[in-house]
C-alpha cells in the first residue's frame, strides 16, 4: 500500500488544476468567497499542504506547497458572462475530488477542460425573458394589454441583446442599445396601439431585463465577506451598466417619449 | 382576507415564479435547479405580500423575504450539491424595486429636459431612497445565512 509520502502529487499539475478551477469560477460569476474556498479545497483534496489564493477582478494568483516545494502562478481573468451551470459543474468536480482520495490532478484538469459553458437556446431565453418582464408589468399594476406589449418589447430587446453579444461589443454598448430598443418599442406601442393603456409601466418593466443581478448581489456579498477589491470592481461595473441602460432609455424618451408623462 | 386580495396574491405568486424562471435562463442556471428558482421566487413574493398586508414597512418585509429565500436556498443547496447562489439570485429577482427605479430615472430625465421643480425633485429623492433601501435589503437578506450561521464552514 502506498502512503502519501511515497506517491505525492507533483506540485506543478496540482497548481494547474487549482488555477483552472478558480479561473473558471471567477470568470462565470461566482462570488469571491466561493472561488477562494473551492480553490483551496481542491488543492487540499489533491494533496497540497498549503494553498493561498489571491483574487482581483483581473487576475487570479495561487501559491501552493506540496512535496516541500512551493510553486505559484498567475492567470488573467476575462468576463465570460454569468453561467451558473459552469459554476455548479466545477463545484461538483471539487466535491468529487474531496470524496475520492487519491484523485490525480491531471484527471481533474481534464474534467475541468471538458466543461463547455452550456447556454439555453436563444429563442427560448428571449421568449422567457419577455414573459418575465410581462409578469413584472402585471406586478406593477398594468392592464393585460400593456402586459402583452411588454412581453413583445422585452422579448425583441432580449433577442437583440443576445444577437449583439455575438459580436463581442463592449457590454456597456450592448446594454445601451438594448435599453434603447426596449424603450422605443414600448413607447411606440403606447402611441399607436389602442390596447396599451399605460406605456410608462411597459417601459419600466421591459428595461428590467437589463438589471445586472449577479454583479449587484456579488458586490454586497464580496464586500461584506472582506473581499473589498473584487466587490468594488464588480460594483463599479454594475453601476456603469445601469447608467448605460439609463442613457439608452433617456435617448429613446428624448426622441419619441414626449407624451409619456403628460 | 377579501376575494380580490386573495386573487391578487395567487396571481402574484404565479407571476413571480415566471419572472424568476425567465431570469434563471439568462443566468444559465442548470436545468435541475430551475424548479427551485421558480419556487423560491414564489416563496419570496408570497412572504413579502403577507408582511405588507400586516403593515410591515416595505424595506423590512423585503429583508425578511430575501433572508427566508436564502435560508431555504441553503437547504436546497445541500440536497443538490450546488452553491445556494446558483438559484437564490434568480429567485429574488421578483422583489427588485423596478417601479421606484423607473420613477427615479423618469424624474431625473424630466428635470434634465423640462427644468427643475420641487415636485420632481421630491419624486426623485423619494423614489431613489426607496429603490436603494429595498435593493440593499435584498442583498443583505441573501447574505444572511453566511453572516449568521455559515461564518467559518462552507454551505456545501
Amino acid at each position: 500500500m502506498k502512503t502519501s509520502d511515497e506517491n505525492p502529487c507533483a506540485p506543478q499539475p496540482l497548481l494547474q488544476a487549482c488555477m483552472k478551477a478558480g479561473q473558471m469560477l471567477m470568470q462565470h460569476g461566482a462570488e469571491s468567497a466561493l472561488v477562494e474556498n473551492l480553490t483551496v479545497r481542491l488543492g487540499r483534496a489533491l494533496g497540497a499542504e498549503q494553498v493561498h489564493v489571491g483574487l482581483t477582478a483581473n487576475f487570479l494568483a495561487v501559491t501552493l506547497c506540496a512535496r516541500q516545494e512551493r510553486v505559484s502562478d498567475l492567470r488573467r481573468l476575462k468576463d465570460r458572462g454569468i453561467n451558473m451551470d459552469t459554476v455548479s459543474q466545477v463545484q461538483r468536480i471539487v466535491l468529487k475530488a474531496e470524496k475520492n482520495k487519491g484523485t490525480q490532478p491531471d484527471a481533474v484538469l481534464r474534467a475541468l477542460e471538458t466543461i463547455s459553458p452550456s447556454r439555453y437556446p436563444r429563442v427560448l431565453v428571449a421568449v422567457m425573458v419577455g414573459l418575465a418582464c410581462g409578469s413584472f408589468a402585471r406586478l406593477m399594476g398594468a392592464d393585460w394589454g400593456t402586459c402583452f406589449w411588454t412581453v413583445a418589447a422585452a422579448a425583441i430587446a432580449m433577442g437583440l441583446r443576445l444577437f449583439v453579444a455575438r459580436f463581442h461589443f463592449n457590454p456597456l454598448l450592448t446594454f445601451f442599445v438594448t435599453a434603447f430598443a426596449a424603450t422605443s418599442i414600448a413607447v411606440l406601442g403606447g402611441r399607436f396601439l389602442p390596447f396599451v393603456k399605460t406605456p410608462g409601466i411597459a417601459v419600466a418593466a421591459s428595461v428590467l431585463l437589463l438589471i445586472p443581478g449577479y454583479p449587484l448581489i456579488n458586490t454586497v456579498s464580496d464586500i461584506v465577506k472582506g473581499y473589498v477589491n473584487t466587490g468594488l470592481s464588480r460594483g463599479t461595473m454594475a453601476v456603469l451598466l445601469i447608467l448605460s441602460s439609463a442613457m439608452g432609455m433617456f435617448l429613446a424618451l428624448t426622441l419619441m417619449g414626449g407624451d409619456l408623462w403628460k | 382576507m377579501e376575494m380580490t386580495t386573495l386573487a391578487a396574491f395567487l396571481e402574484g405568486i404565479a407571476l413571480s415564479a415566471v419572472a424568476a424562471l425567465g431570469f434563471a435562463l439568462v443566468f444559465n442556471v442548470p436545468r435541475c435547479a430551475l424548479a427551485y428558482c421558480a419556487m423560491g421566487g414564489a416563496l419570496g413574493f408570497a412572504l413579502r405580500f403577507w408582511l405588507l398586508l400586516a403593515a410591515v414597512p416595505l424595506e423590512w418585509a423585503t429583508l425578511l423575504a430575501a433572508s427566508c429565500v436564502s435560508f431555504v436556498g441553503v437547504y436546497w443547496a445541500r440536497k443538490l450539491g450546488a452553491h445556494p447562489k446558483v438559484f437564490t439570485v434568480a429567485a429574488i429577482i421578483p422583489l427588485i424595486p423596478g417601479k421606484s427605479a423607473f420613477a427615479a430615472a423618469l424624474a431625473l430625465f424630466q428635470i434634465r429636459s423640462g427644468g427643475y421643480s420641487p415636485e420632481l425633485h421630491a419624486q426623485l429623492v423619494d423614489a431613489f431612497l426607496q429603490m436603494s433601501f429595498v435593493t440593499a435589503s435584498i442583498a443583505f437578506g441573501l447574505a444572511m445565512p453566511g453572516l449568521l450561521w455559515y461564518r467559518r464552514k462552507p454551505v456545501v
